[in-house]
């Protein structure tokens, strides 16, 4: 099994569209380059405690996210065929790791059944 | 194998909601309201106005951070709380959801190919392709950002 933290567009950047309002929400700036972007995920990363999972940057033109219509924050799983065997509702409502969970779950029980 | 999994599901449902919600708890701030970052990122003489020559992240993000319109960005423009007070009419409003649901339509579904892709860790030493992975095991992917 596989992890990737895919860091894609701020959701909530003071300077877009949906600038943060809620109490507490981290201040920053909508990335303008890939370099930046890499920086705020390392940041975001070491706050949350999540360096276990390897984090991969979106480009700076969103194409990853786009593709995935990840933004704000989504959750897929792609099985060993290359195939989505997941894919969660659009966040934050539609964000559910209990549902990734199952998923990964009964794909590996299908994976052992196999063998 | 089955310990790795493991080790990931702790990790995944550790996460009881948003991961990146998590941040909000934890962030270590740097500035107490948006104006501070604005005016110590781009008020270059200090004079507690940012223009647009001292701007220098593009005429669409200024025009949305000058809320009043009067072409320069002041604490002002960010209200008594320091955030900024955003422009979202009705008529955004409506856009926003038709884009939103045009999005949703273009979500991969179950069955479908997984978009390929490359992508470079935060370090820029590594690269990883999706599609390296196939026929060998499943891959979760997470996506958000910090806010």
């Amino acid at each position: 099994m596989q992890f990737f933290l895919i860091y894609i567009k701020e959701a909530h950047a003071i300077d877009s569209q949906r600038p943060s309002t809620a109490r507490g929400q981290p201040i920053v700036q909508e990335p303008v380059t890939w370099k930046e972007r890499a920086e705020l995920a390392q940041t975001c990363t070491e706050a949350l405690d999540l360096k276990e999972i390897p984090t991969l940057i979106d480009g700076i033109k969103d194409g990853v996210g786009e593709a995935y219509a990840a933004w704000p924050d989504r959750l897929y799983l792609v099985g060993r065929n290359g195939r989505i065997v997941y894919g969660g509702g659009r966040g934050p409502r539609g964000f559910k790791p209990e549902e990734l969970d199952a998923a990964i779950r009964a794909e590996t029980q299908k994976q052992e059944k196999r063998r | 194998m089955r310990n790795a999994v493991w080790m990931a599901l702790l990790i995944i449902t550790g996460l009881s909601c948003s991961p990146w919600a998590k941040a909000q708890e934890q962030e270590k701030k740097s500035y107490d309201t948006p104006w501070d970052l604005i005016s110590a990122e781009h008020d270059k003489n200090q004079d507690g106005r940012v223009t647009k020559r001292e701007y220098s992240r593009g005429k669409e993000r200024f025009a949305r951070l000058d809320t009043d319109g009067d072409g320069v960005l002041t604490a002002l423009d960010f209200g008594s709380s320091g955030k900024p007070a955003g422009r979202r009419s009705r008529g955004n409003r409506r856009h926003e959801r038709r884009l939103n649901r045009a999005r949703e339509a273009m979500a991969p579904k179950v069955g479908a190919v997984a978009p390929n892709f490359t992508l470079k860790t935060a370090d820029g030493k590594h690269k990883h392709r999706l599609s390296s992975f196939k026929g060998k095991r499943p891959v979760a992917l997470i996506f958000g950002s910090y806010t």
